[in-house]
C-alpha cells in the first residue's frame, strides 16, 4: 500500500509543483501574492473543455489553446488588477487579485455552470496501467514526465538567456534592474504569463484526470501557495521540492491517520513553516 | 416655480398614500381578529432557489384553497414569506422576525438540514412550531420538541440500504462520506444499523465537500477488500469517486443515497455509474398526489414536485392541528404529535415522538445504462 501512496503522492505532487512555480516566479518578480493563481488552472481547464468538448477540436491544439489562453489570461491579469496598483500599498493588488478570483470563478459558473464535468471524450474512465502492483493512468504518468520537462526548461532559459536574466535581476532588485536598462513592466507581464501558462497546464492535466468544475482552482490554489512558502517563496527549485512534499504527506498522513484530515495536512504544514521557518526550506533570511 | 409646485403636489400626494395605506393596514388587521398568522422561511434567492420558490408556490396553494372554503373557523390564513438564500444567518433572523414582530403561530421551514438546525433553538424558545418540508439529516431527530418535518429522516434511508444489502449477503462493507451534517449522519446511521445486523464495516473515510481525488481512500479500500462500499457523497463528488473507482480496479459493489436522484450524476460519470444500487424516497403516486398536481398545473402552469406537494401538506397540518386545539403554539405543537396517518398530497404522513415523519417509504434503484430501474419498494 505505501508503494500506490507514494506514488499518488508524486502525482498530485507534479501538479501542485506547477502552481508552486508560478506563485513564487510571481511573487518573486512583483512581490505579488497573486490569489488569483488558483483561477488560472481552473481557466486553463475550462478552456481546454470549451475547445475539446463543446466545440469539438482535436486534443493537441485545443491543449495549445488552453495553454495560450492560460498565458494570456496572467498577462491581462497583470496589466488589470496589478500594474495599476503597483505604486499603492501593497495590500491593494493583494485585494484586487482577490477580486480576479472571485470575478473568474463568477464567470466559469456563469458560462458554463456549477456542475462537475467531465473531459473525458466517448469513455467514461481512463484504462489505467498497473506495474509492481502501483495503478496509475496515462495522464499521471504524463504530468509527471511534463512537470519535470518543463521544470528542465524552465530552469534553462533563466539561466541561459537574455530574458531569463532579466527576469533574475527584476527579482532580485527591481530598481537596480531598471537602471541598467531592463523594462521592468514587460518583465512581470512575461513572469504572469509563464505563470499562467503553467497553472493552465496544470489545470489541464489534473482536470483530465479528475473531473473539472468552477472552484477547482480554490484548494489547487492553496495547495500551491503552501507549497510555495514551504520551498521559500521566490526560489524555483524550492516550490518544486515543497509541492512534492504537500502531494507526499498528505497522501501518505491520509493513508496512514484518517483521510478525513487529508486537506488539513497541508494547512498544517503551512502553519507549522510559517511559525518555526517562515523563510522556508530554501529561502533566505 | 412651475415646477416646484409640480414636485410639492406629487409629494403630498404620495404622503397622503402611504398614510391611507397604513390607515387602511391598521383598519384591517383590527377589524379581523381572527387572523391565523402563520410564516415561510426558505430560499427565495441565491443557489437553492429552486426549492424555495416551488415550496412557496405548494403554500401559496394551500393557503388560498383554504381562505376560499372559509378559512379555518371563520378566520382567514396569512402567511408571511422570509427569504433565507441559503445562509443560517438570514435564516436566524428571519425566524426571530417572525416570532417578534408578525408574532406567527407556526413556521414552515427551513429547507435544508443546515438551515434547520440553525434556528432549532430560537423555535424552541419561542415556542413556536417549525414544520419543514424538504430537510432530511439525522440530527434534526433531536433538534427539540417544536420541531417537525414531512420528509423521512436519512437514518430510516440508511436502515433501509443497510437492510436491502446485508439481504443480499453482502457482510464486509467499507463506507466514504462527506464530511457534513448530511454525510457523516448517514455514515453513522448506516453503520449502526449494518453492524446491528451482524455485518462488518472495514473502513470509513470522510471527505471535505468538493473533494477531486478520492485515491488515497480508495487505495486504502482496496487493500482491505470489501463487498461493497456505501458512499453518502454529493452529486459532484459522486461523479469523480466513481470515474476512480474504475481507474484503480477496485472492486465490489457500490451503494449509493438519495444523492443519485440528482441525475447530473449520470451525465457526468456515464458508464462508471453502471451497477450502482441507491435508495431514495419512493416517489408519491396516490390519488392525493395527482389532484395536488392538476391544481397546482391550474394555478402556476407548472407541474406540482414531491417538494412543493410536501410544503402544501405543511399548511395543510398546521391547519387541521389549529383547528383543534386553537391559537397556541403549544397545543399546535402537542396535536401535531398526534397526527399518525394524514393522507397528504406528498405521501401519508404520520410524526414520531421526535417529531420525524415514519410513515414515508424508500425505493431500492439500481442503475442500469443510465436508467433508474427501481429493483425494491418498501
Amino acid at each position: 500500500m505505501i508503494a500506490q501512496l507514494i506514488t499518488n503522492g508524486l502525482l498530485a505532487g507534479a501538479a501542485y509543483s506547477l502552481i508552486a512555480i508560478g506563485y513564487t516566479m510571481i511573487y518573486g518578480v512583483g512581490k505579488l501574492i497573486n490569489f488569483a493563481h488558483g483561477e488560472l488552472y481552473m481557466g486553463g481547464a475550462y478552456c481546454f473543455y470549451l475547445f475539446y468538448i463543446v466545440l469539438g477540436w482535436d486534443i493537441y491544439s485545443s491543449c495549445l489553446v488552453a495553454m495560450g489562453t492560460g498565458a494570456l489570461l496572467g498577462i491581462v491579469l497583470e496589466k488589470v488588477v496589478y500594474r495599476p496598483f503597483k505604486k499603492s500599498s501593497r495590500l491593494v493588488p493583494l485585494i484586487t487579485t482577490i477580486g480576479a478570483s472571485i470575478f473568474l470563478k463568477a464567470m466559469a459558473m456563469l458560462f458554463f455552470g456549477v456542475q462537475t464535468k467531465s473531459l473525458l471524450k466517448g469513455a467514461s474512465f481512463q484504462q489505467s496501467f498497473s506495474v509492481l502492483g502501483i495503478t496509475f493512468t496515462p495522464v499521471q504518468g504524463l504530468t509527471v514526465v511534463i512537470c519535470l520537462g518543463l521544470m528542465l526548461i524552465l530552469g534553462l532559459i533563466l539561466k541561459k538567456t537574455k530574458i531569463g536574466k532579466a527576469i533574475r535581476a527584476t527579482a532580485e532588485d527591481r530598481t537596480s534592474a531598471s537602471y541598467v536598462g531592463i523594462d521592468t513592466d514587460r518583465i512581470t507581464s512575461i513572469t504572469f504569463a509563464i505563470g499562467g501558462f503553467l497553472a493552465a497546464i496544470a489545470g489541464i492535466l489534473v482536470g483530465y484526470d479528475q473531473n473539472i468544475s468552477p472552484t477547482m482552482g480554490v484548494l489547487a490554489g492553496f495547495k500551491g501557495f503552501t507549497a510555495a512558502v514551504l520551498g521559500g517563496i521566490g526560489n524555483i527549485p524550492g516550490a518544486v521540492v515543497g509541492g512534492f512534499c504537500i502531494g507526499l504527506a498528505e497522501n501518505i498522513g491520509a493513508g496512514y491517520i484518517s483521510s478525513a484530515y487529508k486537506d488539513s495536512i497541508s494547512f498544517i504544514i503551512l502553519l507549522f513553516i510559517l511559525i518555526v521557518k517562515p523563510q522556508g526550506i530554501f529561502g533566505e533570511k | 416655480m412651475k415646477r416646484v409646485s409640480w414636485n410639492k403636489w406629487i409629494l403630498s400626494a404620495i404622503i397622503v398614500l402611504i398614510a391611507c395605506t397604513i390607515l387602511i393596514g391598521y383598519g384591517c388587521s383590527e377589524s379581523n381578529d381572527k387572523l391565523v398568522n402563520l410564516g415561510f422561511i426558505g430560499p427565495l434567492t441565491g443557489p437553492a432557489a429552486s426549492y424555495g420558490v416551488s415550496q412557496m408556490r405548494g403554500v401559496e396553494l394551500a393557503v388560498e384553497e383554504i381562505n376560499d372554503a372559509g378559512g379555518i373557523e371563520g378566520g382567514k390564513i396569512k402567511v408571511t414569506f422570509e427569504d433565507s438564500q441559503m445562509d443560517p444567518n438570514k435564516a436566524i433572523s428571519a425566524l426571530k422576525k417572525l416570532i417578534d414582530i408578525n408574532k406567527v403561530l407556526a413556521v414552515i421551514g427551513e429547507t435544508t438540514t443546515t438551515g434547520t438546525l440553525a434556528i432549532a433553538n430560537i423555535a424552541n424558545r419561542g415556542k413556536t412550531v417549525l414544520l419543514s418540508p424538504l430537510a432530511s439529516g439525522a440530527k434534526i431527530t433531536d433538534a427539540g420538541d417544536y420541531v417537525f418535518r414531512v420528509s423521512p429522516s436519512d437514518a430510516f434511508q440508511a436502515i433501509v440500504a443497510a437492510k436491502f444489502i446485508f439481504q443480499r449477503d453482502f457482510r464486509n462493507g467499507a463506507i466514504v462520506y462527506t464530511n457534513d451534517d448530511w454525510g457523516a449522519g448517514l455514515q453513522k446511521a448506516f453503520e449502526k444499523n449494518f453492524v446491528g445486523f451482524g455485518g462488518r464495516i472495514l473502513a470509513m473515510e470522510g471527505c471535505t465537500p468538493g473533494t477531486q481525488d478520492f485515491r488515497t481512500q480508495l487505495v486504502k479500500i482496496k487493500n482491505l477488500n470489501p463487498d461493497f462500499i456505501y458512499i453518502p457523497l454529493h452529486p459532484d463528488e459522486s461523479a469523480t469517486f466513481l470515474r476512480q473507482v474504475k481507474e484503480l480496479k477496485v472492486p465490489g459493489q457500490i451503494l449509493g443515497a438519495d444523492n443519485f436522484s440528482e441525475k447530473a450524476i449520470l451525465r457526468t460519470a456515464r458508464s462508471a455509474a453502471d451497477g450502482v444500487i441507491f435508495t431514495m424516497p419512493t416517489k408519491p403516486t396516490g390519488e392525493e398526489f395527482r389532484n395536488f398536481s392538476k391544481k397546482f398545473k391550474v394555478r402556476f402552469n407548472e407541474d406540482g414536485s414531491y417538494n412543493s406537494a410536501a410544503a402544501y401538506d405543511c399548511v395543510y397540518i398546521l391547519a387541521e392541528a389549529i383547528k383543534s386545539s386553537g391559537l397556541s403554539g403549544e397545543n399546535i405543537k402537542n396535536t401535531l404529535y398526534n397526527i399518525r396517518d394524514y393522507k397528504g398530497a406528498s405521501g401519508v404522513i404520520g410524526f414520531d415522538k421526535n417529531g420525524d415523519v415514519t410513515t414515508k417509504k424508500f425505493t431500492v434503484i439500481k442503475i442500469k445504462n443510465g436508467e433508474y430501474v427501481p429493483i425494491k419498494k418498501q
